[in-house]
């Protein structure tokens, strides 16, 4: 069966237990319905604590919904096998310092139980498209910062994966790094991959992607093409954003 | 210039070190010996180790067969290291049946582990009590006043070993470090006259042991009454072995002094008036 | 396993400290022997416990601290399959450091004794390995419930040294006591993990001979069951548990 909605939230509602006594729980997200077509750049957007994080999370399985539902391919995020198909980039990770990329990379490789001739393949092919073969046997704690970005690229790819999550991709890289990121999204958009991605870099955004989701204060108060926004608001997506979360200057 | 600040504050800690540490020696009245770093480093904990590695050897001298500090005390005091009569059997080994302070087994779980260490009391025998010889030595060095690790040590050399002059010498370790213990010197007696058999020398040093012990009694310090029968019987075994049965006389009427209900000694002393007797004839 | 320093660290440490041991004249009798495989099993044990407890406790905070945790669990692998792969990856690297510690006893023993009892050593390796199941087991479960990984270490060092020490014995202080106190102590001497079995040193250093194969497989099925039922409890914990920053 073909399913053309990836991504399919439900009146999804996270609250987080207090960790001090007589403390009320903490609502993160709110209500939330939200579907990412097949193909699809979507963007999700929101200033800092908006819950965009814990909705990832939520996708990815790390965090229990409190109430709602979530899916991915149609099968519930709380299934490991839900997570078969997808890539996941999280915000400024340090991968294991111990290995080189190649090891990382066939490490991750294996979870997913790829043959051994097509995981060599894959692993060329991922290392060619984020530009690091010249650095493939080298320490991955001897990175900086944009490389060590691209590796969590790498191996958000290693599985040929129809849905990519990516949070806040750019988040701390120079100009170059970033320019880098946009053009592999950019290229990946073109192969047909859906990609779901947080950012606080709105040009960026704007530039990129198909369809976006502001999130404040746990609820989806816009959705929208990005064409659609523009027009309806007559300005940038970056005064968009601002008018919706309510900052008067 | 915070380089020279440096440089100043070295020079300044260097300067106090030297004035300060001979000042700190003479405080403490010690030497540059490896027993001053010892107490330095250990204190009196050391006594507690020294104490400890004795056990250890009467563990190795069981193989291991051990009561824990959570087993009855009364096993783990009663220590038969020196013991020379032990119950062997045809094969070979110094087995006796599981007796102790193991018991019976209290539970499954307790029944179950017992696979897992030592259940036999054995003896370690034929040459392998040198095995336990590190701990009696580590012991003495801990601390030299355990005057037990010492015997023990020198009493397994010269009998199964057939060590000597290793016995010998450890034991003047101990006689540098215990000058006024008899209970060495009866040991050392020991080595000459059953391992050199210089009855001659033995004698001397027997003699020393008993003057030793009497100087203690006399200073209220309480000997062990058992160890002054002791040398005094050496005395009168080195005796008969240098054919001097006046002096042997002597001393047999001294053991008589200590040791009253002793039949057999009357006996001896018979034996002793006859050879004097013929001798004084010749 | 092999780029960490602190198994080559140890090792170093075990190999110096023993031949110094070996180099001391005691009585110009160069036949003792038993001082030196004690301290040699003494030192492999506390080295092998130092690894296993700290290398496991660092495990899931030290994938969180660099949040190599996301991508992980990101892909399709259970909470359970995580737990075990932790467990496993430990276990079989304590496996490695121990076999190189027990053929440098091996080789230790065999230049002075003259004889290699293969199958006594293999029994006591491997009775030391089932027990360091257990202890990684425990320390897994600690990560999973305490924070810090220092506070987790510290408290399984003790627990696990506890019961090596007095876990033997608690049924003779039950003994000793009387009504609730004393069948308190004496349910915990049945539930605790007995890892004193697995500590046969004294028979190793005294050439006692093998161990009885069945009480050896008991032993075994026993430490089995107790690192499955402390795997268990450690996913049990972590699968509620939301992993975020």
């Amino acid at each position: 069966m073909y399913v053309n909605t990836v991504v399919e939230i439900h009146d999804l509602r996270v609250e987080y237990p207090s960790r001090e006594l007589r403390q009320r729980s903490k609502l993160a997200v709110d209500g939330l319905n939200l579907q990412v077509q097949a193909g699809e750049v979507f963007g999700f957007l929101g200033p800092n604590g908006a819950g965009k994080t814990t909705t990832m999370n939520v996708l990815l399985g790390f965090v229990g919904a409190t109430a709602g539902s979530a899916s991915i391919f149609g099968v519930d995020v709380r299934q490991p096998i839900a997570r078969q198909r997808i890539g996941y980039l999280p915000e400024l990770t340090y991968y294991y310092k111990f290995l080189n990329t190649e090891e990382l990379l066939r490490f991750y490789a294996r979870i997913f139980h790829i043959p051994r001739a097509e995981r060599e393949r894959r692993i060329d092919e991922v290392l060619k498209l984020v530009e690091l073969e010249g650095a493939r046997k080298r320490l991955i704690k001897t990175y900086s910062k944009g490389m060590q970005q691209r590796v969590g690229l790498a191996q958000a790819l290693i599985n040929d994966p129809d849905l990519l999550i990516l949070d806040e991709p750019t988040s701390g890289l120079d100009p170059l790094g970033r320019m880098k990121v946009r053009q592999i999204i950019q290229r990946l958009k073109e192969q047909g991959k859906t990609v779901f991605f947080s950012s606080h870099e709105l040009g960026e955004v704007e530039t990129v992607c198909d369809r976006v989701g502001i999130l404040h204060e746990g609820k989806l108060r816009v959705e929208g093409r990005v064409i659609d926004l523009l027009q309806q608001y007559q300005c940038n997506l970056e005064n968009v954003f601002l008018n919706i979360v309510g900052y008067k200057p | 210039m915070i380089r020279l600040i440096m440089a100043f504050l070295l020079v300044c800690c260097l300067t106090l070190a030297t004035v300060l540490d001979p000042q700190f020696q003479r405080l403490h009245n010690r030497e540059d010996s490896s027993a001053g770093i010892l107490i330095a480093v250990m204190g009196d904990s050391r006594r507690l180790f020294a104490h400890e590695f004795f056990a250890m050897a009467d563990a190795y001298f069981h193989s291991g067969f051990y009561p824990t500090i959570f087993d009855s005390q009364n096993a783990r005091t009663k220590s038969d290291l020196k013991e020379e009569s032990h119950d062997k059997t045809a094969a070979g080994g110094d087995r006796e049946e599981e007796h102790s302070f193991l018991g019976e087994p209290k539970d499954w779980i307790d029944r179950f582990g017992r696979n897992f260490y030592p259940v036999t009391h054995t003896h370690l025998h034929g040459g392998t009590e040198r095995e336990m010889l590190p701990w009696l030595k580590l012991s003495t060095e801990m601390d030299p006043h355990e005057i037990d690790s010492y015997l023990t040590a020198s009493y397994w050399l010269r009998t199964s070993l057939h060590q000597p002059d290793e016995a010998e010498q450890f034991l003047r370790e101990g006689m540098r470090a215990n000058p006024d213990s008899y209970e060495i010197l009866l040991e050392l007696g020991r080595v000459y006259f059953y391992s050199r058999t210089n009855a001659f020398v033995a004698r001397n040093i027997f003699e020393l042991a008993s003057q030793k012990w009497l100087r203690l009694e006399a200073k209220g310090d309480k000997p062990e009454p058992h160890a002054y029968e002791e040398i005094l019987g050496e005395m009168v075994k080195t005796d008969r072995a240098q054919k001097d049965p006046k002096q042997e006389l002597a001393d047999l009427g001294e053991l008589l002094k200590v040791a009253p209900a002793k039949e057999s000694l009357k006996q001896q002393m018979n034996e002793a008036r006859s050879k004097l007797a013929k001798q004084q004839q010749k | 396993m092999y780029r960490r320093k602190d198994f080559y660290v140890l090792f170093a440490l075990i190999i110096l400290l023993t031949v110094v041991l070996g180099s001391v004249n005691f009585f110009n009798d160069d036949r003792i022997v038993r001082y030196l495989k004690d301290a040699c099993l003494l030192m492999i044990w506390l080295s092998s416990l130092v690894i296993a407890v700290t290398t496991t406790a660092r495990q899931i905070p030290a994938e969180r601290e660099s949040r190599t945790i996301f991508p992980l669990l990101a892909k399709p692998v259970g909470r359970g399959e995580f737990v075990a792969g932790k467990f496993f990856g430990c276990w079989l690297a304590c496996g490695m450091a121990l076999l190189a510690f027990y053929f440098f006893f091996g080789l230790l023993s065999a230049s002075r004794e003259h004889t290699f009892p293969l199958l006594a050593y293999f029994q006591a390796m491997w009775l030391h390995w089932m027990c360091l199941g257990i202890v990684i087991a425990l320390v897994l479960l600690g990560s999973v419930v305490f924070t810090a990984p220092s506070s987790n270490a510290t408290i399984c060092l003790i627990v696990v040294l506890g019961l090596m020490f007095a876990g033997g014995h608690l049924n003779g202080i039950a003994l000793q006591m009387r009504g609730v106190r004393g069948a308190l102590v004496y349910a915990i001497y049945y539930l605790e993990p007995h890892l004193e079995w697995y500590d046969v040193r004294e028979l190793i250093i005294h050439n006692w001979g093998l161990i009885d194969w069945l009480a050896w497989c008991g032993a075994t099925i026993y430490a089995l069951l107790y690192t499955g039922f402390l795997l268990g409890c450690a996913w049990l914990v972590f699968r509620r548990r939301t992993v975020t920053l």
